[in-house]
């Protein structure tokens, strides 16, 4: 908010002067303004707001009294001016601690097009007019009442000149985009993309999903890699972007310190979330059997997905996918609708807490009805997200719970509100050799689990544990499914169906990474999801191929 | 994402002391003698040569694809890549010379993405680099340094009444000149009017922010109020350099500053030498007598001896980014400026020191005009000879590099400043939010509703520590014992003691306990050794507690971590091991200690771990869940007591009372009934609501079920309670109702228990009930439930043995089959 804007001008019998001030009386005692403490006393600023010649032509700010002055002084030398120079300054005065970023080149570009006006006409040194009058000052007075209420101002000056001004936020630069960085939009962007916008833009937004990594979204959009990044990155400076990480059911997440903050205790945000994942309010139906896990993990639907689906998506979310902030009007939908429901109890049988049933003497009517998962069920539901466990392992605890919900919905609403975190995994090469490994088939990469000879022996070693730590029961029944899985969650194929085995045979006698190129990836500071990205292979691909790796590699989830 | 706390960046870029006397103000000594070089000479690449440099660096040492031809984008992070100080006419000696390039080392300023940037004047001319100048020295501002260069001036000359400036003429040293523009300049804008004496005073040009905190003299010509009157022993105004934090005194109140403890104020000021005994009257008389310097003879020759000044300003020029300049400019200014410049108006008004080093200053300056001394020589003369110099030195190579500045102004005066470090963040940084990785990641340091029900007012900065921490010194002890005996100090023997009884298994309570040290000194200790950056208050480290790898750790330092590690440990499990051990299914880290005799090794791993920021704890935080089937009981209950309170009135009562009576138990806050012996409400006494309801006049009846039907809804849903030790009415009732529902006797209650008999001993079942009202106020989702035992002095077991049958599946090995009635809790656990 601008309180105040004042002319001043180097006066070769006064000395510094204010000529213009708006509002009258803000700056120097005014005969017409009605008697009213000053803002500042002008003499004690005089200095910054005439300056010597020297500091002409710079931005200069003062603080007295709690404002803020910003002047840009000019200085014009000409044999028409007495003296030969002619000094001037317009002033804009702020509140101290209010941010002054955006106003700064205000009062640059209205230096600049005063200091043109002078030239061209004498605007200024013309200008007779008496304090509080004339077209310097209407100008002040236009241009504090435009900008303080509509952050904007078009000032026509005289037939040539035009005064356009426009306040803009600064926001920070966001970091560079990363490949294996998925974006997600917070904005429908069909609602203001238009033929003007930067070519590679256009040909780059339909592919951001939520779904996509940086390095997809330039193969599908045929872009080049690095014009993609800039273009993510622009987006990314206006807010219109997330990053997320890439989604797969053998990632980790794990509650952050804003859980109790923002899920454990808002219940819009519960009510946003349920209404975000609900399968229920999908936007459109999602391919294949009705079923909101991939086929290839949903126990009932394993047996009858097929191939057909393997490469659609497993992913019951349609394509193009908002953000969850910015969905759909809640109006529509009853309150009790919202929730989730949940799934049949035969579905699960492992499931823990079965909620015990209402006794029967009890006849209030409103413990019946369709049983929910409510704002309470998801915080339980993000609560059991933790460290050393899969999306996969907590879903087959919880399938009851989450069968009317799409989970990657549910994990990507989590990471869009921070209230929890992607547990990356890094590899390190540590230079010993490597362990032997072990005939245990089950056993997930005898590399890290190398025994230590400190350490407690047989397999219950604290590192044994550590390892890539997937528990054995899921994977060892359906060992086919979770390689296709990891096939598709990759998310870094060379091209999508570029002729992917999902049947999970591995060629060992082609595109074999060298060790060289592989032990750069091992120092501890890359994550799986860029290692994959990068070398363009599955998360299993890469495992595998760390087994072979000359020499002791450790896992780090971080 | 600017929610996140962002350790302190000191942005500066120079020091200058201004000083004015009767014949004007004098730029005395800046330092560096030639800021912002690395931007004057960028003016004549324009911005070209940043742009390159960003991209060989990205080239070089970036292994992520994605940047690695991105060029121009990444604006701001070409922070310690700056080539080392080419001074365009200064050479400094080495150790100057890396001192300037830390505080070079900075960004440029511009903000946004570089073509991207809306700005108004998107549409001038200047270049997408010159937008936002950098300094004085870049952008658009070249026309200043343009005339600035040109400053012989002579009608700029004439009017400086500087008598060297009339000796040399047109030829002027290059100290005399500033960031491009004359010291003339600079002493006109930095000597500001008197309304600015002892205030903030604050100037901007383009990017740069000049920040001081001018003093000047009082109308009796001395610099200090007289305080004769009081007896009392006055106090140095700055409390004392070490023990700065306990500082809280606006300006002016220093000496009557109670802020140091009383019964510990004599025996630890550093200060206690001048801890003054006589008014400060007679001692600046005194020691100006004696506190001669040598070159003093040398003054009194000189006319201006009989000047006297008449205001000093130590002006810090910083370069702050736009988007954060209030926050680098308030810290600075607080902690070090005003600080300083207290320190400087202390020692003015004892030995007249400013003005006496300022004229020393200018002497040899003057000297080295006239035998034409290259810069580097003035410095370093300077720095030699003058403690005010040195002084200013030392506060800008340190605070530049973010340490802690050690000045001693004088062989009586010493302070220590600084801007304190951010040591902890409870945020993960995300992909789009700028990550200090190896910061230490916790909660454990804020302020919890369990620590001050009183103010939700987010952590003071240095509170006291709480008695339930414990210490961890973030260097060896060994060293830190080193260096705290070589500082001297009547502090020192204190400290040693402390650190050497100090344990980080140990809380301050225990270690009061087991030594002998008075808490409050511990504390006192600690948060000293905690201010000054030598240790760290965390949770005491224990073997039930979960440590797991910090989402926040640099990994990018592991390959020189495991080499540190190596030496300090060098037989046992190798860092990416350790790491590798601690990051998978989280476990209590006495799981990870092999034996017995491994113990203290292993939690001296753990400290060091925790010390470098690689693991944190992970901490359990839980709130109480209210099942439908609880709201109900509640709810019925309620609607027994209307009945009742109604049956008992009589049916003939008057409609209205019917419904005060109503409304009041709506909103449930009649007090009285709320928390009222709702235990004898079992569920077993419940009658079906038909019978009684047909006892009621169908008017009543029809009321309760409005009243019902409003809130059907929230009974059907499970609800949390936030915040138990303020539970509202009817959160008070539904938590009596969880608490009557626990099992009294294994069995007795219902089928459901029959069904699963109780393993656990009998008498857990009355020790749910005993340590449930003290355990409550925990669960509020914020308090972890680790404190628990530590603050109610718990046996560990005990309390996790009670938090297990609320609801905890800590682990595989749990052997108590859950009761439904006791599994209230919801628990997430997190840093």
């Amino acid at each position: 908010m601008i309180k105040a804007i004042f002319y001043s001008k180097f006066d070769t019998q006064e000395g510094p002067k204010v000529v213009h001030q708006v509002p009258d009386g803000a700056i120097v005692p005014s005969s017409t303004a009605p008697a009213q403490p000053l803002f500042l006393t002008f003499s004690d600023v005089s200095f910054f707001v005439i300056p010597r010649q020297e500091l002409c032509g710079n931005l200069l700010q003062v603080c007295t009294n709690g404002y803020r002055i910003l002047g840009y002084p000019i200085c014009m030398k000409s044999d028409r001016y007495s003296r030969n120079e002619f000094i001037f300054n317009f002033c804009i005065v702020l509140a101290e601690e209010e941010d002054f970023s955006q106003y700064k080149s205000v009062v640059q570009k209205l230096a600049d097009l005063m200091h043109a006006l002078e030239e061209q006409n004498g605007f200024l040194s013309r200008d007779f007019s008496k304090t509080g009058e004339g077209k310097v000052y209407s100008l002040c007075e236009m241009l504090m009442e435009d900008l303080n209420n509509y952050c904007e101002c078009m000032i026509p000056i005289d037939e040539l000149n035009t005064l356009n001004i426009k306040l803009f936020p600064i926001y920070p630069s966001p970091p560079p985009v990363k490949a294996w960085q998925v974006p997600l939009f917070t904005v429908r962007y069909q609602a203001f993309m238009d033929e003007n916008w930067d070519l590679s833009l256009q040909r780059i937004v339909p592919h951001i999903n939520g779904v996509n990594s940086v390095r997809i979204i330039s193969i599908l959009a045929d872009t080049d890699f690095s014009l993609t990044c800039r273009a993510i990155r622009h987006l990314l400076y206006y807010g219109c972007l997330f990053l997320l990480d890439i989604f797969s059911f053998s990632a980790i997440y794990a509650p952050t310190a804003q859980f109790s903050l923002t899920i454990g205790s808002d219940e819009s945000m519960q009510l946003e979330c349920a209404r975000y994942v609900n399968t229920r309010f999908a936007p459109h139906p999602p391919i294949g059997p009705h079923t909101p896990l991939p086929p290839q993990i949903a126990p009932v639907a394993a047996a009858t997905s097929g191939g057909s689906t393997g490469g659609a998506g497993p992913l019951s979310s349609p394509l193009t996918d908002p953000a969850p902030s910015l969905s759909r009007d809640e109006s529509r939908f009853d309150a009790e609708e919202i929730w989730p429901l949940l799934g049949d109890p035969e579905e699960a049988p492992n499931s823990g807490r079965k909620v015990p049933d209402i006794p029967e003497n009890n006849s209030i009517p409103a413990g019946q009805g369709p049983r929910v998962v409510d704002g309470v069920g998801i915080v339980e539901l993000y609560a059991a997200l933790k460290q050393g466990q899969s999306v996969k392992q907590w879903y087959s605890q919880h399938n009851r719970e989450l069968a009317n919900i799409d989970i990657r919905r549910f994990i990507t609403f989590g990471v869009i509100k921070g209230f929890i975190y992607r547990v990356h995994k890094y590899a390190c090469a540590t230079g010993q050799p490597a362990p032997t490994p072990r005939s245990s088939s089950v056993a997930p990469i005898p590399a890290s689990a190398g025994p230590s000879s400190r350490a407690t022996t047989g397999n219950n070693t604290p590192y044994a544990a550590s390892s890539v730590g997937e528990d054995a029961p899921i994977h060892a029944r359906r060992d086919g499914s979770r390689e296709r899985a990891a096939s598709f969650h990759s998310g870094s194929r060379g091209a999508i169906g570029s002729g992917s085995a999902p049947s999970g045979v591995f060629e060992d006698e082609e595109d074999e990474i060298d060790d060289r190129t592989l032990s750069k990836y091992l120092d501890g500071t890359h994550s799986f999801d860029q290692i994959c990205t990068e070398l363009e292979i599955s998360e299993r691909e890469l495992t595998v191929r760390l087994k072979r790796y000359p020499g002791e590699v450790l896992i780090l989830h971080r | 994402m600017s929610s996140i706390a962002r350790p302190p960046d000191p942005c500066l870029v120079a020091i200058i002391l201004i000083v004015r006397s009767r014949t004007g103000p004098r730029l005395v000594f800046h330092y560096p003698p030639n800021p912002l070089s690395e931007n004057r000479l960028k003016t004549t690449t324009k911005g070209g040569r940043r742009i390159s440099r960003t991209r060989n660096r990205q080239g070089s040492k970036n292994t992520d694809s994605s940047s690695s031809d991105e060029s121009g984008l990444s604006s701001d992070e070409d922070e310690d890549e700056r080539e080392p100080h080419v001074g365009g006419n200064t050479v400094a000696n080495a150790s100057l010379s890396v001192n300037l390039n830390a505080g070079l080392g900075r960004r440029a300023s511009n903000f946004g993405i570089d073509s991207l940037t809306l700005t108004p004047d998107a549409a001038s001319p200047v270049g997408t680099d010159s937008q936002r100048p950098g300094s004085l020295g870049s952008g658009r501002a070249s026309s200043l340094r343009k005339r600035g260069g040109a400053c012989s001036d002579p009608e700029e000359d004439a009017g400086s009444d500087r008598p060297e400036d009339g000796a040399t003429g047109g030829s002027r040293p290059p100290w005399e000149s500033l960031l491009g523009l004359p010291g003339s300049v600079w002493e006109k804008l930095l000597s500001p009017s008197r309304s600015w004496h002892k205030r903030r005073f604050e100037v901007g040009i383009n990017d740069l922010s000049l920040i001081g905190w001018p003093v000047f003299v009082r109308e009796d010509g001395t610099w200090r109020k007289q305080r004769r009157k009081k007896k009392k022993k006055p106090r140095a105004e700055w409390d004392g350099g070490e023990l700065g934090h306990n500082e809280n005194a606006e300006d002016g109140q220093g000496e009557e500053d109670p802020a140091m403890s009383p019964d510990l104020g004599g025996s630890v000021a550093t200060i206690t030498e001048l801890t003054l005994t006589a008014s400060p009257t007679e001692v600046k008389r005194a020691s100006a007598a004696s506190g001669k310097f040598g070159k003093q003879s040398d003054d009194s020759l000189d006319p201006e001896d009989k000047d006297q000044m008449t205001m000093f300003n130590v002006v810090f020029v910083m370069d702050p980014p736009l988007l954060e300049y209030s926050t680098r400019v308030k810290e600075i200014y607080e902690n070090i400026i005003k600080k300083f410049a207290k320190a400087l108006k202390w020692e003015q008004a004892r030995t007249d020191y400013v003005w006496k080093e300022s004229q020393h200053i200018l002497q040899v300056r003057r000297k080295a005009r006239e035998t034409k001394t290259s810069v580097h020589n003035l410095y370093s003369e300077l720095i030699n000879q003058s403690s005010l110099a040195r002084a200013m030195y030392t506060v800008y190579t340190s605070i530049s590099a973010s340490k802690i500045a050690s000045v001693s102004l004088s062989p009586d005066v010493s302070i220590s400043l600084q801007i304190p470090p951010l040591t902890s963040t409870p945020y993960l940084a995300g992909p789009t939010d700028k990550a200090y990785p190896g910061l230490w990641l916790t909660t454990a340091d804020s302020a919890t509703p369990v620590d001050d029900p009183g103010t939700d007012e987010n952590n003071a900065p240095h509170q006291v520590l709480a008695k339930h921490f414990a210490l961890l010194l973030l260097d060896s002890e060994a060293a830190i014992i080193k260096d705290v005996e070589a500082s001297g100090g009547t502090l020192a023997p204190a400290l040693a003691h402390y650190i050497r009884c100090s344990k980080p298994t140990k809380s301050f309570a225990q270690i009061s306990a087991a030594s002998g040290i008075p808490l409050s000194t511990i504390q006192m200790l600690a948060s000293h050794l905690v201010y000054w950056r030598r240790a760290r208050a965390i949770p005491p480290i224990h073997q039930r507690d979960t440590y797991i790898v910090s989402p926040n750790c640099d990994l990018s330092k592991l390959e020189i971590a495991t080499i540190a590690y190596q030496t300090t440990f060098p037989t046992l499990p190798s860092l990416p091991k350790m790491l590798s051990a601690l990051s998978g299914t989280p476990r209590p880290y006495g799981s990870f200690i092999p034996s017995k005799d491994h113990k203290e090794t292993y939690f001296s791993i753990l400290a060091w771990l925790l010390r470098g920021g690689w693991v944190t704890q992970l901490r359990t935080f839980a709130r109480i869940k209210v099942s439908p089937e609880i709201k109900l009981a509640v709810e019925m209950a309620l609607r027994k007591e209307e009945v009742d309170r109604y049956l008992a009135k009589g049916s003939v009562s008057s409609v209205a009372d019917n419904e005060d009576t109503l409304s009041s138990s709506d909103d449930d806050d009649t007090n009285s009934s709320s928390s009222s012996s709702l235990a004898s409400h079992g569920s077993g006494d419940e009658t079906p609501m038909q019978g009684q309801g047909s006892r009621l006049d169908p008017h009543a009846r029809l009321r309760i079920s409005h009243k019902l039907l409003d809130r059907s809804t929230a009974l059907r849903l499970s609800s949390l309670i936030l915040s138990p030790h303020r539970a509202s009415p009817l959160e008070s009732r539904w938590l009596d109702e969880i608490v009557a529902r626990f099992p009294d006797q294994p069995g007795a209650m219902q089928g459901l228990e029959s069904a699963s008999p109780d393993i656990a001993p009998n008498e857990l079942q009355g020790v749910l009930k005993r340590y449930w009202p003290v355990f409550l106020k925990y669960f509020n989702g914020y308090d972890a439930l680790e404190k628990i035992p530590v603050r109610e002095s718990l046996k560990r077991k005990l309390v996790w043995q009670v938090l297990m049958r609320l609801g905890f599946v800590t682990g595989p090995g749990n052997s108590i089959e859950p009761d439904p009635r006791e599994q209230v809790l919801i628990g997430v656990r997190h840093w």
